[in-house]
């Protein structure tokens, strides 16, 4: 079957493992991100704690947020175990919640004086097994209430806080968010939606830089719940290094629009870089007939 | 100021009142909706009164659906003393309530017997002052609670009853889907959702029409409230006219599209039809650069 909206993409080589253009060793040797301080959501598994580890790596101080506190302890533990100079301290918040995301920003920047990157990754996805009005109607607006409202509430706090350090947000996306899949409305429009969010947290808050990216099609516990038929292909390590990659400013033309991790990033700047910034391109527009 | 997004548009003849190709004097002299069954949210004012007072003029049964009873009670005096043998019922929900949107429909379909058309007008809007990390962070959530997810409820529990009659949906977007306004974040990204949710209708129900119609701009209460630097010159009769026409089976091949009152539909269909048809056009791609 073929699924509209899959050729609203970059026409590039496709990556599904670290290349030299975005290899984070170098930040890790470097130490990009000493003084830096993150604050991820959605850092308890997956895409998240893999790109808590490679911060850490980097030099960064980390914030992680998420759930549940027994696996804030567990992930905070492997990143110690690691690095046992590491800075890490930890915020139980559910995103959809306006009192939790302010209390984990506050947090943050009491405790390290700042924040400089919002890695704003926690999402959720429902089973794609029936059309929508067969499936509960609260199950659908929590989707767009986790990865919306979720990813607003922490922008919402963190953007005074990133105004000063001219910090940047990162949004987990997903392909998803031009492919008009059936069963998968809820999911599709909310990363949809983030999309548009990104344009304006650009426009009203210049000073700021914001990427959304689509970290490729990654096995983590998310992913599995979700019965995608679209089979897992690509490391945590892959988007971990590409949220890197974009932090460090080498590809601050990016800045709101939506970013492929399985895209050589190499190959866009090289090649699209002057089309994309002249046309706008890599954000939604209304389709005109030409 | 330029805004992003005003060239996503369709050039044709801008309309701003009724014009010969949608004028609804033919429904109303041909009765084109009697025995038709139109449930309107937002029914108490505004673009919502005149499209069910334009739905009862040609024949339509009416269910109106508001916050306030007192307010419908007005309305349904006010199309009861036009047309005195209009059968009009009212229903108190708020469209961000699940249970009462599900009870709007059952007590839609124990008056009437079934459901034709959904009008899914009710909306709402901040005024638009202040860059979003400054105002109040529910206040920007509540907004899509309105325009999303009062829209999707409406639908989600209309559906089995519009797979009955082959019935259709018209979602009343905006234009400002397509624009970053700055300080109008809410309000335009929640309009950008719902045209990728009318995909969504008319993908996983193939059976049923749905329109998402950018009204124009008129001076209603909504509108004003929200202090926008757009001139309102449009008339509240040209979005119910319009919704007239595209129910009265006149354009099902725009279903799924957005569609623009203030656009000459007759230009559209002698002009672009074959167009918007073979590209796709109307609904929102990510743009990649040529």
């Amino acid at each position: 079957m073929s699924i509209i909206g899959v050729d609203e993409n970059l026409p590039v080589k496709e990556v599904h493992a670290i290349y030299p253009t975005i290899d984070p060793k170098q930040h890790y040797a470097a130490q990009t991100f000493r003084g830096k301080v993150v604050l991820i959501t959605g850092a308890s598994r997956g895409i998240g704690l893999e790109s808590a580890l490679q911060y850490a790596r980097a030099g960064a101080s980390l914030a992680l947020a998420s759930r549940k506190q027994a696996t804030l302890d567990e992930s905070k533990n492997l990143i110690l175990k690691e690095l046992p100079n590491a800075q890490v301290i930890t915020f139980v918040a559910d995103v959809k919640d306006v009192k939790h995301a302010e209390a984990a920003v506050k947090g943050t920047v009491a405790h390290f004086g700042k924040l400089d990157i919002l890695l704003a990754n926690a999402g959720k996805i429902r089973a794609m097994d029936k059309p929508f009005a067969e499936k509960d109607p609260v199950g659908w607006w929590d989707t767009l209430e986790v990865n919306i409202r979720g990813v607003y509430n922490f922008v919402h706090y963190a953007i005074p806080e990133l105004v000063k350090t001219k910090g940047r947000v990162i949004i987990t996306t997903s392909i998803a968010a031009q492919l008009r899949v059936p069963t998968a409305s809820d999911y599709v429009i909310s990363k949809f939606a983030v999309g548009r969010l990104a344009e304006f947290i650009a426009i009203e808050y210049p000073d700021v830089k914001v990427f959304t990216v689509h970290p490729g099609t990654v096995d983590t516990q998310m992913s599995a719940e979700a019965q995608a038929p679209f089979p897992p292909v690509d490391p945590p390590s892959l988007p971990a290094a590409v949220f890197l990659y974009l932090s460090s400013g080498k590809a601050d033309y990016l800045n709101s629009r939506y970013v492929s991790a399985t895209w050589d990033l190499a190959e866009v700047e090289k090649d699209w870089k002057e089309k994309i910034v002249a046309q706008n391109g890599l954000v939604s527009k209304l389709s005109i007939p030409a | 100021m330029s805004i992003v997004g005003l060239d996503e548009d369709l050039p044709v003849t801008p309309r701003h009142d009724v014009y010969p190709t949608i004028d609804p004097k033919v429904h109303y002299d041909g009765q084109t909706f009697k025995g038709k069954v139109v449930l309107v949210t937002g029914a108490s004012r505004g673009i919502g009164l005149e499209t069910a007072l334009s739905y009862a003029r040609s024949g339509a049964s009416l269910v109106l659906v508001s916050r306030k009873q007192a307010t419908l009670d007005d309305s349904k005096n006010a199309i009861i003393a036009e047309l005195p043998k209009a059968e009009v019922i009212t229903f108190v929900a708020d469209v961000t309530d699940v249970q009462k949107s599900e009870e709007a429909i059952k007590a839609t379909i124990k008056r009437f017997g079934k459901l034709d058309i959904l009008v899914a007008n009710a909306g709402a809007a901040r005024p638009m002052d202040k860059p979003f990390a400054s105002k109040d962070p529910t206040g920007w959530w509540n907004i899509f609670e309105v325009n999303v997810r009062g829209v999707y409820n409406f639908v989600h529990f209309a559906i089995p009853e519009l797979l009955k009659t082959n019935g259709q949906i018209v979602i009343v977007s905006s234009g400002v889907a397509q624009l970053r306004i700055p300080t109008a974040s809410e309000y335009c990204t929640s309009k950008f959702a719902l045209n990728r949710f009318a995909e969504f209708i008319a993908l996983e129900y193939p059976s049923l029409r749905v329109f998402p119609v950018h009204p124009g701009v008129i001076g209603t209460e909504l509108n004003l409230a929200t202090d926008a630097p757009v001139p309102a010159v449009d008339t509240l009769a040209l979005p119910a006219a319009t919704f007239l026409y595209l129910t009265s089976g006149k354009a099902n091949w725009l279903s799924g599209r957005y569609i623009s009152a203030p656009w000459d539909l007759g230009e559209v269909e002698s002009v672009w039809k074959q167009k918007i048809v073979a590209q796709n056009g109307l609904v929102s791609k990510l743009s990649i650069p040529k």
